[in-house]
């Protein structure tokens, strides 16, 4: 039995057939679409949700047959899936070797801690270099945001270089202590340096010798408790809190960050669709897309706290899994884009 | 002045074979048509003059992996003033380049870039002081990558106040060189060109019954070989379950590298592999372009290349330290097969012409549009050989409108096309099977002759794979430490095992 089998038997258990594979490769893959947002909610699987971003649509079907072949589950139809008894009976059995690393339930810390990932590889090896005086050395990334983020970042610091390296050190090892001993070594052996190039996931995990994707699992669960235990201590990690500063709203569809310029030059959801010539379902889709997408996004205009109080509390009773039991439950007055828009945001983080 | 930037700028005592000649007339304001081997710093004849002349230096480069890893190497001189245009840019981050090409010394642009009438407004409204080519032998209508948009750079060259040219290639032979000339509308040019022959490079072949006994000798050969080394193969799996076999064989530092990684993982391993962290790296030819390696000893072809071009950039890949390194190629009968299909998914075939000609003329729908390419797509055709299709309508035969026509002229263009990949694909197999001098005959392909008899130079030749004597590792252990400690090294400053 492997861990990734484990994992894989846990979300057929949680979605109890009513969600296909397709559904599955999209929340571990964390698509950003307001389905599978609301089925994270919905499913009470918010952990998963973008929590193995490199699995391969090819290899989930393979996991899938190899499953079925074994009689663990069965099909529904369609692409669904449920455990058969056997199923269960192996899946609880395996939950007595396996946990689910429990840094994954710090699930809206997510997008956090994807930046404070590629910033901190990128800082981490300028200061590997310039605390030995070695200025030229070619970056782990080429991607804009990071390269960016710690220029700024070096020529803000106050410290001279080789207490800044000793002040991130310090923090760093605080941290990664909170952590299981794989998690932290999986973090570090992908950290490059002075004439030291960091191993790629696939690697680290042939060296520590765990599959791939258990790998991959346990370094989103070390990524977001880190990002908690910083957040949650702000004074103690000076540096490191720097490091989840939230990003703006790049990374949203071009059609989406329209929807957004219009949304705050004040413009109404009519408005922008007529302006647009879009429809206002569209439109809504766009919001729901930004609610998830920018933290800080505030949806007061479109749901009062009142409401969202009362979508928050029919939400937090499992049981209910669509979206037409939930209004008839929290009342009709409240419209379904409104429960998505409470859906995206608490799958990202709180809001009161 | 030239040898004080030289030292200053780059830190080199001496110029490389050529690197004077063609700097110096370029200097002069020539148009330069420059062939250096892979490996003897080619680009170096482009920045230096960045440094000397005034104002932007502009460079087509073909490939976008090799123009982000140019970029880097003209960052790691402590340049800032550089940037790169090509497609991948977010339309953000092609603003922030545009805004701000008058501070730039260079800028590297892919071929589709050019077409952009604002970067071309831009450009014009600035002094350029070089229009460099890189990588010239793909604007030839007989190179390999040739694209269409190589076709207006001369063109372009004159809408941007028709600064002095220079085209840069490893490889090119006489009728290459002749189309580059024309298509750039050289007139008062100068021309260096240097051999294609690498003197410290030992060529090897061997003919193996089955894939087994292929993999098998692979082995050997690694195990025994001086490293570090490249694997080149055809596809990604290859690279994946050749890296696997080694693993599980050897105690060997072994990667895969292929365009289906992340950009981010894709770098590692690159510079892994700089750093002396891997002993092989089994990849596909997407890996080695713009790397500058001075150590590899050995290039090993686990499937054989399309064509000698092909070969002869990939073996160029080794001993850029002067040192003596090894060429060896592998091959089976069965690897006959795979260049043969892939040649022909370029292409649609008769049948499918007629069907894409016909859906057209029915539909309405017109050559260039995305509903005319779903169309070709739908019926079954590459994305290459749409691409090659969308090409013919509409920039080969634009006024030809009758289906028939149509059909039995781009029908004769295939023809054409895959007799000359095929002939090329035959060429590299009369060259494996060649039982004379190896390095003698690829010379030939590229009209030159040997000049003078080197002395490990080929099987053909007699000399021998275990003339190579494998010496102590250079990899640097990536042992089992505990994360504390891998940590302090980082970021400490213990002494490092290394320092
Ligand atoms: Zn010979």
């Amino acid at each position: 039995m492997s861990f990734t089998a484990y994992f894989f038997l846990t979300l057929i258990h949680h979605f109890k057939g009513e969600r296909s594979i397709s559904g599955i490769y999209h929340l571990l893959k964390g698509k950003k679409s307001a389905q599978t947002i609301q089925d994270s909610v919905l499913f009470n699987v918010q952990p998963f949700f973008q929590s193995l971003e490199v699995i391969t649509r090819q290899d989930l079907n393979k996991m899938c047959n190899e499953c079925e072949q074994s009689n663990l589950i069965q099909s529904v139809g369609d692409g669904h899936f449920r455990l058969t008894l056997s199923g269960l009976a192996y899946m609880n059995e395996a939950g007595e070797h396996f946990q689910l690393p429990s840094g994954l339930a710090y699930f809206h810390h997510s997008s956090t801690a994807k930046r404070f990932w590629k910033r901190l590889k990128l800082t981490v090896q300028t200061m590997s270099n310039l605390i030995r005086d070695e200025g030229r050395f070619l970056p782990v990334t080429n991607d804009k945001e990071p390269l960016e983020w710690t220029k700024r970042f070096l020529k803000k610091a106050k410290l001279d270089r080789q207490e800044l390296a000793a002040q991130l050190l310090n923090e760093l090892q605080n941290s990664l202590q909170t952590r299981p001993n794989i998690e932290a070594d999986i973090f570090v052996l992908q950290l490059s340096g002075y004439k030291q190039t960091g191993l790629t996931l696939m690697q680290a995990s042939e060296l520590l010798n765990i599959d791939y994707y258990e790998a991959a699992v346990l370094m989103t669960s070390c990524l977001r408790a880190v990002s908690q235990e910083i957040n949650d201590g702000k004074d103690n990690y000076p540096l490191l809190s720097r490091f989840l500063e939230k990003s703006d709203s790049k990374g949203l569809t071009a059609s989406t960050h329209k929807t957004l310029t219009f949304i705050k030059k004040g413009l109404t959801i009519q408005q922008i669709a007529q302006y647009r010539r879009l429809k206002e379902s569209t439109i809504e889709d766009h919001l729901v897309e930004i609610a998830m997408y920018m933290e800080d996004f505030d949806i007061n205009t479109f749901v009062s706290r009142e409401v969202y109080h009362r979508v928050k509390t029919v939400l937090e009773q499992q049981s209910i899994k669509r979206l037409k039991p939930i209004r008839d439950i929290a009342g009709s007055d409240i419209s379904y884009f409104q429960i998505r828009l409470v859906m995206a945001k608490e799958s990202v983080g709180k809001h009161d | 002045m030239i040898d004080t930037i030289l030292k200053e700028t780059f830190g080199y005592e001496r110029f490389r074979e050529g690197q004077r000649e063609v700097i110096e007339d370029v200097l002069k304001g020539y148009d330069v048509f420059a062939m250096l081997p892979t490996g003897s710093g080619k680009s170096l004849c482009y920045i230096l003059p960045g440094y000397v002349l005034d104002g932007l230096v502009l460079i087509v480069s073909p490939l976008l992996s090799l123009m982000e890893d140019q970029v880097q190497q003209i960052r790691m001189l402590g340049e800032k003033k550089v940037a790169a245009l090509n497609s991948f840019l977010t339309p953000q981050e092609k603003d922030d380049v545009l805004n701000s090409i008058r501070f730039l010394r260079f800028l590297f642009v892919s071929p589709e870039m050019l077409q952009n009438n604002l970067l071309i407004n831009r450009l014009s409204m600035l002094k350029l002081s070089l229009f460099v080519i890189d990588e010239a032998h793909c604007i030839s209508q007989w190179g390999h990558e040739f694209r269409p948009d190589y076709l207006k750079l001369a063109q372009i060259r004159e809408a941007v106040g028709k600064p002095p040219c220079l085209a840069l290639t490893a490889t090119a032979n006489p009728k290459v060189r002749q189309d580059i000339l024309n298509y750039l509308d050289f007139k008062d040019d100068r021309q260096h060109i240097y051999s294609v022959d690498r003197k410290n490079i030992s060529l090897f072949v061997d003919k193996l019954a089955n894939v087994e006994e292929k993999i098998k000798r692979t082995i050997k050969i690694i195990s025994s070989q001086p490293s570090p080394g490249i694997i080149y193969c055809s596809t990604r799996d290859w690279t994946e379950r050749l890296a696997n076999q080694i693993r599980m064989k050897t105690d060997l530092h072994v990667a895969y590298y292929h365009g289906g990684l992340s950009s981010d993982d894709r770098l590692a391993i690159q510079y892994q592999f700089l750093n002396d962290q891997l002993d092989i790296i089994c990849c596909t030819n997407a890996f080695g372009m713009g790397i500058n390696k001075p150590n590899v000893r050995l290039v090993l072809h686990f499937h054989y290349p399309k064509h000698m071009n092909a070969y002869i950039q990939e073996i160029g890949r080794a001993g850029r330290d002067g040192l003596p390194s090894a060429a060896v190629t592998l091959y089976t009968d069965e690897d006959d097969l795979l260049p043969q299909a892939l040649i022909e998914k370029e292409y649609p075939d008769q049948p499918m012409l007629l069907r894409i000609l016909n859906r057209m003329e029915a539909t309405g729908a017109k050559a260039g549009t995305k509903g005319c390419f779903s169309i070709m797509m739908e019926e079954g055709a590459s994305e290459t050989a749409a691409r090659f299709l969308t090409y013919q309508l509409t920039k080969v035969f634009p006024e030809e409108h009758k289906s028939e026509e149509l059909f039995s002229k781009i029908d004769q263009t295939i023809k054409l096309r895959k007799q000359k990949k095929i002939s090329e694909l035959y060429e590299v197999k009369r060259w494996l099977a060649t039982t004379d001098c190896r390095r003698e005959a690829y010379l030939n392909s590229f009209q030159e002759k040997l000049s003078d008899k080197v002395p490990c130079c080929c099987d053909a030749c007699g000399c021998l794979l275990d003339d190579f004597v494998k010496v102590d590792p250079v990899i640097k252990e990536t042992q089992r430490i505990g994360w504390q400690v891998r940590l302090r090294k980082l970021l400490g400053l213990d002494k490092i095992d290394h320092e």
